[in-house]
């Protein structure tokens, strides 16, 4: 699938063509909130008004569908794909480090930044997801890795759901993390380098699928996320 | 928290603060100030609602304005009501006239009155016996549509199973009463697994069995497995896909 462009889109009847299921099951998907509303997206054609999909997002998603939907409800499922459904994983510090989520180093940091504590929620998960991201980039020191753990500590749970964007930015030597709630354009002036910018979104798609996989090689099940 | 909840009861002319209450009763003119959460609402007289109103049951009676949300496990309309925003609830049965300026998220939605919906209405079944008028996506496993003396406008409609039919088919007094009234779909869009329409306008139908009946009709269809087309009806193009 990594031949698609990101933002390339499909017709619904394609979509339908391509993997084979039905009007009613994707009204049936969409009204269980499997897929979300922001993936509908409407557009004029000749043939009057169709509506299209983000073309990896969407035959990702129906192939994870249909891959589960025989083992899983579909209330089940809706609870496994909200944005939600994350916010309640626990893991605790050898969990963490076992399960190679992220390196010792930036657990080291992550400790001194924030309270003493054994036990991570999603929101400190997350927020060591990217931190280590950048560090091992190695974007990042550890002075700015204040910065962005302090920025996400604070927001990143309230914008889990929408298009947000976390920027890193940084002018004359001088850095700055914030984040975008909708995943909008920015203009700099010309001394402005932006260094990083990723999806709030992405990120918790893929620490999702990081520990799920970690979790499902513990219990050796075949992989159905990605 | 054993705290008991209070009941809250109007008669005659009044308004109370919203909160949490266990049984809430309004018989003459009542207003609600803010949101409003319990067990039970009865609005027999008029009531107003500033608010969400979130309850167990609702049955109004009378006539309510729900100024935000309305969310309870049944709602029951038999007078009127109008909520400004989104309405949720397993079980939604409107025998008198609803207005939704928001979307309808149910279970089970039936309308045997007037509905009228500015968003979305989401169902797993909907059942109209009365004119609705739905402004975006109407979609629902199994949709049921009744065409009695008034026209119905669903822009769109989304579904596993849609049947459209009208009220009296065969006696003699029915093809009278067809003669005067209006009655009739208007749509924009049909999709589903399964279509079976009479008395339908619409400019685009698409799904993989599809039935245009008597008093249809329809700009394009495309089908996938069956199709079907009543003399009395009109289709510009029909295209197997």
């Amino acid at each position: 699938m990594g031949l698609y462009m990101e933002d390339e889109l499909i017709a619904k009847k394609d979509l339908l063509e391509m993997t084979g299921i039905s009007y009613g099951q994707l009204y049936r998907w969409k009204r269980k909130q499997l897929i979300p509303e922001a993936w509908f997206i409407r557009k004029a054609t000749f043939t009057g008004q169709e509506t299209f999909f983000p073309k990896v997002k969407i035959l990702k998603r129906v192939q994870s569908i249909s891959e589960m939907k025989d083992t899983l409800s579909l209330d089940e499922l809706a609870e496994r794909f909200s944005p939600q459904s994350v916010t309640k994983i626990v893991l605790s510090e050898t969990e963490l480090l076992d399960r190679n989520i992220v390196s010792n180093a930036t657990l080291t940091i992550f400790k001194e930044f924030g309270s003493v504590q054994h036990r991570f929620d999603f929101h400190d998960l997350l927020a060591m997801f990217f931190l280590d991201h950048m560090l091992k980039a190695g974007q990042m020191n550890r002075a700015e890795a204040n910065d962005l753990l302090n920025v996400l500590k604070e927001s990143s749970h309230k914008i889990y759901d929408k298009n947000s964007c976390l920027y890193f930015i940084r002018k004359m030597g001088v850095s700055m993390v914030f984040i975008a709630a909708d995943d909008v354009a920015l203009y700099f002036d010309d001394g402005v380098k932006v260094i990083d910018k990723q999806l709030i979104s992405a990120g918790v798609e893929a620490l999702k699928a990081c520990i799920e996989k970690s979790s499902r090689d513990e219990i050796s099940k075949e992989d159905v996320q990605s | 928290m054993t705290e008991e909840k209070k009941n809250l009861s109007i008669s005659g002319s009044g308004s109370a603060p919203g909160g949490c209450y266990e049984d809430v009763k309004i018989s003459g003119s009542g207003k609600i100030q803010g949101d409003l959460i319990c067990n039970s609402i009865n609005i027999n007289g008029s009531g107003r609602i500033t608010g969400d109103a979130k309850a167990s049951n609702v049955v109004i009676s009378g006539s309510a304005v729900v100024e935000k949300r309305l969310i309870a496990e049944s709602i029951i309309i038999n007078g009127s009501c109008k909520t400004e925003e989104d309405v949720s609830g397993e079980r939604i049965q409107i025998n008198g006239r609803g207005k939704v300026l928001g979307s309808i998220h149910g279970e089970n939605v039936r309308v045997s009155g007037i509905l009228s919906v500015d968003g979305d209405l989401e169902a797993e079944e909907f059942i109209a016996e009365g004119p609705v008028k739905i402004g975006g996506l109407c979609s629902a496993e199994r949709i049921d549509i009744a065409l009695s003396g008034m026209a119905s406008h669903i822009k769109e409609i989304g579904c596993g199973t849609l049947n459209v039919h009208s009220r009296f088919t065969s006696a003699l007094f029915g093809q009278l009463l067809n003669a005067f009234s209006k009655r009739k779909l208007i749509a924009d869009t049909i999709e589903g697994d399964t279509i079976v329409l009479e008395d339908t306008e619409a400019k685009v139908v698409r799904g993989n069995r599809v039935s245009i009946g008597a008093g249809c009709s329809i700009g394009r269809v495309y089908y996938k497995s069956d199709y079907k087309k009543d003399d009395k009806a009109t289709v510009q193009s029909a295209v197997k896909e």
